[in-house]
């Protein structure tokens, strides 16, 4: 299959502070990985490095592909005079580059994705007005838009409810079974662990990598995160629980 | 109207109200969305400092103005960009240090110069043509800059982060809209005054933030509030004898509480 992302030897330091400290990651076309780790370990940096937003201290990042980003989730301006349909577009403005404006073509591809994630109804609608879970869809939509050959998620079901955390989950896993790359920050593998190829455990470093079933055992959690951590199979899916652990 | 119209420096001052009115209407919707309103006043002051020195210097006190407001805008872009303060800190520093300066420079004059007074407060009846032509320039500028670089200005306002990512140089963009800020407020600063110009610049689009949720929609409104309060503004000053400056932001804050009564958007989170 190939590679489409590889770090080698990324360090990022925020002046003296170390941020990621000597990454060497090669994530191959058509992978689902999942990057875990507490506050403060460096993931949304790896992401970061990997967009292309921050460039590393040391070490080398290359990426094959086009990239769609999902930031973390923000609180937004109740009033904001944004409609979905103009965030959704806003995907597309990379595609163009500058001075261009939006063509037919552009306005297609919103109206298709916006279907194909069954938001059709929404395009019209204030953003501002969205449920969390809601707005989340219209940013991974607006990721989709730009025809990425990767996907970058930055905790994409933190603070929603169970629902739109399974919405989220079942959408990421089309936008993957489509042959998207998908690379996912998250702090709960739970709800995606069964559909994962690899997960990546890091604290700075990276602590762990492999597939789930072979990486996910107590004791690399435990020490990951500080604190006594329990690992059960249901059903098929890997349960992780965290007792008394600090989560994001 | 006519009868007004009749001497030339009354055209002056409806054509200068009109421009100033339309101008600092629309870049005021940038400035409410980057939540730079407080940031207005600072440039202002910064601008009203230039001014003074200009002044003192017995040389014409606009360009000392316009390089004043890019010089407070551009520090204010450049320590928000470092990260090093919060944006509210360098445009206080911006704000009082400019603002000590315009007073340094007033203390060491020999002679109080009037026209002191006139930048602080605004005096449209004195506009000349070549502060019109100013006007007229910087209006064709900034809409220029607006309307070709539309897209890449509301990316930047909107998700810096995204528009970074999508290689659409965000930072660029909100630099030159500093830039249009400042030239804006100098331009601005003689029909207006520093202390109004900043009415002018936030209360129109703040006034039509509570009416609508398309951007579109509110450039618009935000211009007619805009040019709409000028020219009340002016003729009921006319009418009534009073100063221009204070009728024109009188008349816009009057329309921002209209807008805040019957703001579709808080009647229906009422709903919600």
């Amino acid at each position: 299959m190939g590679w489409v992302i590889k770090l080698e030897n990324v360090t990022v330091k925020d002046r003296d502070k170390t941020i990621i400290e000597n990454i060497t990651l090669e994530v191959e076309r058509g992978e689902w990985v999942g990057v875990i780790g507490p506050n403060g370990a460096g993931k949304t940096t790896l992401l970061k490095v990997i967009a292309g937003r921050i460039i590393p201290d040391e070490g080398r990042v290359e990426v094959r592909g086009s990239i769609g980003y999902v930031p973390q989730l923000k609180k937004i301006d109740e009033f904001i005079p944004l409609r979905v349909y103009d965030v959704v577009l806003m995907g597309r403005y990379g595609r163009l580059g500058f001075l261009k404006r939006p063509g037919k073509e552009d306005k297609r591809k919103v109206l298709e994705v916006l279907e194909r994630m069954e938001m059709e109804g929404y395009a019209a609608e204030p953003l501002g007005l969205l449920s969390g879970g809601e707005r989340q869809k219209v940013f991974i939509a607006r990721a989709l838009v730009s025809e990425p050959e990767i996907l970058l998620l930055d905790e994409p079901t933190t603070g929603l409810d169970v629902q739109a955390q399974r919405e989220i989950t079942g959408l990421i896993r089309k936008i993957h079974e489509d042959g998207v790359t998908v690379v996912m920050v998250t702090h709960d593998l739970n709800p995606v662990s069964p559909y994962l190829t690899r997960v990546v455990y890091m604290k700075k470093k990276i602590f762990a990598c492999g597939e789930p079933s072979r990486v996910l055992s107590p004791e690399v959690l435990s020490k990951l995160y500080n604190a006594p951590v329990d690992v059960f199979e249901r059903n098929g899916h890997i349960c992780v629980i965290v007792e008394d652990a600090h989560y994001e | 109207m006519s009868s007004i119209l009749a001497y030339e420096f009354m055209k002056r001052a409806f054509i200068a109200s009109v421009l100033v009115g339309g101008i600092c209407s629309l870049i005021g919707v940038f400035v409410i969305l980057r939540g730079l309103s407080f940031m207005g006043a600072g440039i202002a002051h910064a601008s009203f400092a230039g001014a003074t020195l200009g002044m003192l210097l017995n040389l014409p006190p606009f360009p000392f103005s316009l390089v004043f407001a890019l010089l407070g805008a551009l520090f204010v872009g450049w320590a928000e960009k470092r990260g090093e303060l919060r944006s509210d800190i360098p445009v206080g520093i911006v704000f009082s240090s400019t603002m000590a300066l315009a007073i340094l420079f007033a203390g060491l004059m020999r002679r109080y110069d009037p026209r002191i007074l006139g930048y602080l407060f605004g005096s449209v009846l004195s506009v000349s043509w070549s502060d019109v032509i100013f006007l007229l320039v910087t209006g064709f500028l900034v809409i220029a800059f607006i309307s070709l670089f539309y897209k890449e200005i509301v990316f930047a306002i909107f998700d810096r982060e995204y528009a970074d990512i999508s290689r659409m140089r965000p930072d660029l963009f909100l630099h030159l809209l500093l830039i249009a800020i400042a030239l804006v407020i100098a331009g601005s600063l003689k029909t207006v005054g520093v202390i109004l110009v900043f009415a002018e610049i936030v209360t129109p689009a703040a006034a039509a933030y509570e009416l609508t949720h398309s951007m579109k929609a509110l450039i618009l409104l935000s211009v007619t509030f805009g040019i709409l309060s000028s020219v009340l503004g002016l003729l009921i000053s006319l009418f009534f004898d009073i100063p221009s400056g204070a009728s024109i932001v009188l008349v816009v804050t009057f329309i921002f509480f209209l807008s805040l009564i019957f703001s579709p958007k808080r009647r229906r989170l009422k709903e919600v």
